[in-house]
């Protein structure tokens, strides 16, 4: 029944997306054909086709109308609110390109504007009305598909919140020995409770029963699920690592056989790490033609004229799998002033006038896009520190390497959060670790689009922790 | 000016601002009520522990 409610439940969403955006495309239309400007024939006679593009195109990328795992309505909202940003984004791009490259058409025209105005008001009272129907469904279900847990412990607790917090399409009865006092000695005694809970749940009209237990409490797990086959009844076990491991972990599968890691790595995914290297190719590239072109002999003149040396500083620093590799800057000091590997302080007199304000605004760190294009840096990620540094820290915070299983980048989490420049104690630099593990742990491409742009805006603002 | 202009950027601002503000009270209420809940089965555990352990030491001490 579950089913039933969920697809025709997600079916309704799609079809009443895919008709608002037919009816903003529609609301374009009129408006354009009576406005004061002539708008392209390429942008008037394609516009339902090239909108109903743009939103298939946004709905498959943000995933947003996901069948086949537990609905959130929280993640829903979520989706919805991205793919339809990105649909503005694409149907205007195209409106910019077609209309001759003219900005006032994309954004400042009527047409585009009740259009607009129409859906950021559909998908508020859509978003509305789904919540609402989704709490009647939920009410009004005459067969529930029943879930249910057996097992009183942290991993169970956790789990309950899980079920019940997304629990639109099924009916979470709690966990069933949750106010039992009884203490397990043995694992016969154990044995017995769960087959009690089996026939208890069957007797509940359970479908769906979790069992959550330590596994060395388990003599056969066999026969527990051919009891559950027999009442008709899907069991689940869930192995209880709560007492061995204190910390969040993620389990993944491999050719069927459990791995257990200590964390989530998105950029473990091939898939997740070509997109990421084509989207360094591509903004390293933008960068070095449409930046450093002009901008490095300006530098590289104003560098030389103030003091003698080479215009660039190379370094070699800790890179991706603690291979060092050679990370190049804008020279903000004055050559042989002593110890290259000590951090700079506020008010170090080894830097230069020039050196003051291209630290300050972090231009000395675009030469790295050239690490970005041959590969052992990336646009985002944690930033590398000096090979002496990487050991001395590596001997203090336990996870510090965990940084390094990434390509270091040229700007990070780490930095736009406020925590860059000079870290006088370890526990400044552990804040640092923190979020860059953070960001190893919650990769995405936008999230990595996001850092950038928070770059650009502290590099505007000014942080003062650049010095 | 136009007043039509106005009413239609008007009422864009206050769609997105109340589709924000509204997901994010929405994501506050459901974690306020699931929270009690897990807040409540935590004590229960922590009780059961408790008892376990005392009865534990108790059995060692006869």
């Amino acid at each position: 029944m579950r089913n039933r409610y969920k697809f025709t439940f997600i079916g309704f969403c799609f079809l009443a997306d895919l008709l608002a955006m037919v009816f903003g495309a529609l609301i374009f239309l009129k408006f354009a054909k009576n406005g004061e400007m002539e708008w392209s024939t390429l942008v008037t006679t394609k516009t339902i086709r090239v909108t109903l593009i743009c939103w298939l195109f946004s709905i498959l990328y943000f995933q947003l109308y996901q069948v086949g795992t537990l609905f959130s309505l929280d993640v829903f909202y979520g989706k919805s609110w991205r793919s339809f940003l990105l649909q503005r984004i694409l149907w205007q791009t195209y409106v910019f390109i077609f209309q001759g490259g003219n900005l006032l058409f994309s954004f400042g025209k009527s047409a585009n504007l009740f259009q607009l105005s129409f859906l950021l008001i559909y998908f508020l009272i859509s978003r509305i009305l789904f919540a609402l129907i989704l709490a009647r469904i939920k009410k009004s279900t005459l067969k529930p598909f029943n879930v249910a847990i057996w097992g009183f412990n942290k991993t169970s607790i956790q789990l309950a919140t899980q079920l019940e917090t997304n629990s639109h399409f099924m009916h979470f009865k709690g966990i069933m020995n949750e106010n039992s006092s009884e203490d397990y000695k043995s694992k016969s005694d154990f044995s017995l409770a769960i087959t009690n809970a089996i026939h208890s749940a069957s007797k509940n009209n359970i479908n769906e029963l979790y069992i959550v237990a330590k596994p060395n409490f388990i003599n056969d797990l066999n026969s527990y699920f051919e009891l559950g086959d027999r009442y008709c009844m899907r069991l689940k076990f869930v192995p209880d690592f709560s007492m061995i491991s204190k910390v969040h972990y993620s389990t993944a599968n491999f050719n069927n056989f459990h791995v257990i890691k200590p964390r989530h790595e998105p950029l473990q995914n091939g898939y997740n790490r070509l997109i990421k290297r084509m989207f360094d190719i591509v903004f390293s590239f933008f960068i070095i033609l449409f930046v450093l072109s002009w901008l490095y002999p300006i530098l590289a003149f104003l560098i030389k004229k103030q003091s003698k040396g080479p215009v660039l500083f190379k370094q070699l620093r800790t890179g991706k799998k603690n291979e060092p590799f050679w990370c190049y800057k804008f020279r903000s000091m004055y050559s042989n002033m002593g110890d290259e590997s000590q951090q700079a302080r506020k008010g170090d007199d080894r830097i230069t006038p020039i050196g003051k304000f291209i630290r300050r605004t972090s231009i000395d760190e675009l030469p790295q896009f050239f690490n970005v294009l041959s590969g052992s840096m990336s646009v985002v990620g944690p930033r590398p520190h000096m090979l002496q540094h990487t050991k001395v820290y590596n001997d203090q915070i336990n996870d510090f390497m965990v940084r390094h299983f990434v390509k270091p980048g040229i700007t990070g989490l780490a930095q736009v959060s406020g925590l860059r420049g000079e870290t006088k104690k370890v526990s400044d630099m552990k804040r640092r670790v923190k979020a860059d593990i953070k960001y190893v742990q919650q990769w995405s491409l936008m999230k990595d689009i996001k850092i950038c742009i928070l770059t650009v805006i502290v590099a505007i603002k000014g942080d003062e922790n650049a010095f | 000016m136009n007043i039509t202009y106005f009413v239609a950027g008007m009422a864009s601002g206050l769609s997105v601002a109340s589709f924000l503000i509204g997901k994010e009270l929405y994501r506050f209420y459901i974690k306020s009520k699931i929270q009690e809940k897990q807040l409540i089965r935590m004590m229960k555990l922590n009780d059961k522990i408790k008892k376990s352990f005392s009865s534990e030491t108790a059995e060692m001490s006869n």
